[in-house]
């Protein structure tokens, strides 16, 4: 007897405590049982809430689906959840007693186990939940629109570099081809006074020109729009074909290139045109730095999974002071050398580039006054698939 | 020897480009040019002309330098004239597609004009 | 286990698809945009045979839903779809384009509530072709290879060791879904459920 009484006293405050909404219907849907929680959320009191069915208590709370769960459960036994994401309920339930504050609820529907006549109602409090994740979803949306924005943005870079590049281009062609006929004695022969003037204009048309190839490349390079072909590369090639091709240069200079190749040829995994770019670049650099008479050696040797290419010259030298900033863009040495010898200030930045994008790199070491070593380390390749692509890639018949 | 290379029926729509690849060929290398603003104007000439090479640019609006060929070569007496194409483009593998076209060489602009007629009496000889 | 014969499959396929009509009823109001649903195939297979199907018709994860029931017969009701299907399913029915990487917790829940009114319509459907009142419990959300969910918390060998396995099809907003209605049922169960079969085959002939 005490016993009975305990457990009922103690389920009863159990239930009365319990942190969500529970509601007992009976089978005319009327409510019998309304606990404190969803006393204190709804402002309704239990006194004012039993008897009656729940669209009494709530008229504007639009409780068709809750309606149809109600009877399901009672009728046929089935248990039903309901979320705000499907239905909107507008029960009004508050956190706070200024309702200022409303709960998202989430509702469920149950028949009561063993007995057909009673309906169970469970309201928990979402809110917060669901706050959170709308955050969550606002967050994403938004990073994901500025990917896309950031990913037009590039876009529209890359397409503006590129006209731009072509509108430069298209004018200093013509400009380029006329002053080369005005050289060559074409249209008259000139005085030397006339030469002179000639030859300067024409020289910083070309350079303009390469500018604007460079800066075009290294904007492909940096955004990705230019595919690397990487295969198996032959060192010896490599090296045979830059020295070849640098050796007008060499002339022009009076500077003399070497080539020191390895006993056992050597294979690199890399874009054959790109590695090209590369070399060409630190062969005319050093030979433009070197003395007239001196000479430059080319050589590769093996490094565990890499092969080092290195430029050597004895020329003037780098300081120290340039080690940091010499693959930015437009460093220069010596801004006099620069327009002296048609360098456009890119080269090395677009090499450090290239051999970034190869997995390798690129560094120098130098004595002021005794000379400079270039180097740069370039993942091996296995022999297997060596590619005897000796093509020539097009002859840029402006000389540089 | 080599039949002689006199007649050239250039095909470009710069104006600038043709008047100087013009004094590059005449002057320099003493051909016969005849200049074309676009495809159709070339296949308007060609008969008349009577060209023994064709250089064609590549990039024009309206006809570009592939199918202004092709028409070309559908007229009885150019059907096997030779044809070189000129391009800024660079990739290999649009070179070999120009190549096959029907063109016996492809060269690269921007051109040097105090070489093109060298280059070019040099790619005749080798395809006699 | 004595199977079904092709005419109590056909009478099973063709209450389910009326419930399956009347589910797709209510989630089309839900989010006011058509929804199709329907049960091209339907059969009774043990529990293991059910697991490879499955397995093999869906190569990933499964996410779904899973609910108990009782009445006549005992058992429990699983609707699955693969893990990615049900993604795209949840985001079309909430009309979100956030291509978050899984169900967030509240998509859960919106699974959880799609699962609750098919699987119940099943039941009802079957509870109406007996007569007889079939009760359910509360889903709740599941997630995993079919192996774990088809022999989640089953103890017993003999129990629930039969399946009633069907193929759903459904195409919402110019997408077409595939998912899977697994009823766990046990070989009692199984014996009550052809006899009910049975009458009612008998009632209407």
């Amino acid at each position: 007897m005490a016993n009975n009484n305990f457990n009922t006293e103690i389920y009863e405050s159990v239930i009365a405590q319990i942190a969500h909404g529970i509601v007992l219907l009976d089978s005319n849907k009327q409510i019998q049982y309304w606990n404190r929680w969803i006393e204190q959320k709804s402002g309704i009191t239990k006194k004012e809430a039993t008897g009656k069915l729940l669209m009494e208590v709530y008229p504007n709370a639009n409780l068709q689906r809750i309606d149809q769960a109600i009877t399901d459960a009672l009728e046929k036994g089935h248990s039903s959840t309901l979320s705000q994401s499907f239905s909107n309920f507008k029960l009004d339930l508050y956190s706070n007693a200024k309702k200022s504050l409303p709960i998202i609820p989430q509702i469920y529907v149950s028949p009561l186990k063993d007995n057909d006549k009673l309906c169970l109602l469970q309201i928990t409090d979402v809110t917060a939940a669901v706050t959170k994740e709308r955050m969550l979803k606002s967050i994403a949306n938004e990073a994901q629109q500025g990917r896309q924005a950031a990913e037009n943005l590039s876009q529209l870079k890359s397409s503006f570099v590129a006209t731009v590049s072509h509108e430069l281009r298209t004018p200093l062609t013509s400009i380029i081809g006329s002053l080369g006929l005005i050289k060559g004695n074409v249209a008259g022969k000139l005085n030397s006074t006339q030469t002179k003037l000639i030859d300067l204009t024409h020289k910083n048309s070309e350079l303009l020109l390469n500018l604007i190839s460079d800066i075009l490349d290294l904007e492909k390079i940096e955004s990705g729009a230019i595919e690397f072909d990487f295969r198996s590369i032959s060192i010896t090639n490599l090296l045979k074909q830059a020295t070849s091709g640098i050796e007008g240069y060499g002339e022009q200079l009076n500077v003399n290139f070497k080539l020191q190749l390895p006993d056992e040829d050597l294979y690199v995994y890399g874009d054959y045109g790109k590695l090209m770019q590369v070399l060409n670049n630190l062969l005319s650099n050093a030979a433009k730095f070197s003395l007239p008479g001196q000479s430059v050696t080319i050589s590769a040797q093996t490094r565990n999974h890499y092969v080092r290419i290195g430029v050597e010259d004895h020329g003037q030298g780098i300081p120290e002071s340039f080690k940091a900033t010499i693959y930015d863009k437009f460093t220069q040495l010596d801004s006099r050398d620069n327009r002296n010898t048609n360098g456009t200030g890119l080269g090395l930045a677009i090499a450090k580039l290239i051999t970034d994008k190869h997995n390798g790199k690129i560094d120098f070491h130098s004595v002021v006054g005794k000379g400079t070593t270039f180097y740069i380390d370039i993942p091996a390749a296995s022999e297997l698939d060596v590619d005897n692509s000796n093509q020539q890639l097009n002859n840029h018949q402006f000389a540089g | 020897m080599s039949k002689p290379l006199n007649k050239i029926l250039y095909v470009e729509d710069e104006p600038d480009i043709q008047a100087i690849a013009q004094i590059a060929l005449e002057a320099v290398g003493g051909f016969t040019i005849k200049t074309c603003g676009s495809g159709d104007e070339a296949l308007q000439v060609i008969s008349d002309f009577a060209p023994d090479l064709v250089l064609l640019d590549v990039m024009m609006p309206g006809m570009d330098g592939s199918s202004t060929l092709k028409e070309i070569r559908k007229i009885p007496e150019f059907m096997t004239t030779p044809a070189i194409f000129m391009t800024a483009k660079v990739q290999p593998d649009e070179i070999e597609t120009l190549r096959s076209q029907g063109a016996i060489e492809v060269l690269s602009k921007p051109f040097d004009p105090m070489s093109l007629a060298e280059t070019i009496k040099a790619i005749w000889e080798a395809n006699m | 286990m004595k199977e079904l014969n092709e005419l109590q499959i056909d009478i099973l396929t063709e209450a389910f698809n009326l419930g399956m009509g009347s589910a797709a009823a209510s989630l089309s109001q839900i989010v006011r945009s058509e929804i199709l649903l329907s049960v091209p195939e339907l059969s009774f297979i043990d529990k293991a045979t059910a697991t490879k199907q499955l397995a093999k018709k869906t190569k990933s994860d499964l996410s779904g839903v899973s609910e108990d029931f009782n009445g006549p017969f005992n058992g429990k009701a699983l609707l699955l779809f693969p893990a990615d299907q049900s993604l795209i399913l949840v985001r079309l029915m909430l009309q979100d384009t956030v291509p978050l990487e899984s169900l967030t917790e509240f998509e859960e829940e919106a699974l959880n509530e799609i699962g609750n009114i098919i699987l119940n319509a099943g039941l009802s459907s079957l509870a109406d072709m007996f007569g007889q009142r079939i009760e359910t419990d509360l889903p709740t959300y599941t997630h995993g290879s079919s192996e774990d969910i088809i022999n989640a918390g089953t103890g017993d060998e003999a129990l629930h060791n039969i399946v009633l396995f069907l193929q759903i099809d459904f195409t919402i907003k110019d997408a077409d879904i595939c998912g899977y209605v697994i009823y766990l049922l046990d070989i009692e169960s199984m014996k009550d459920f052809t006899k009910l079969i049975d009458l009612y085959l008998a009632k209407i002939s």
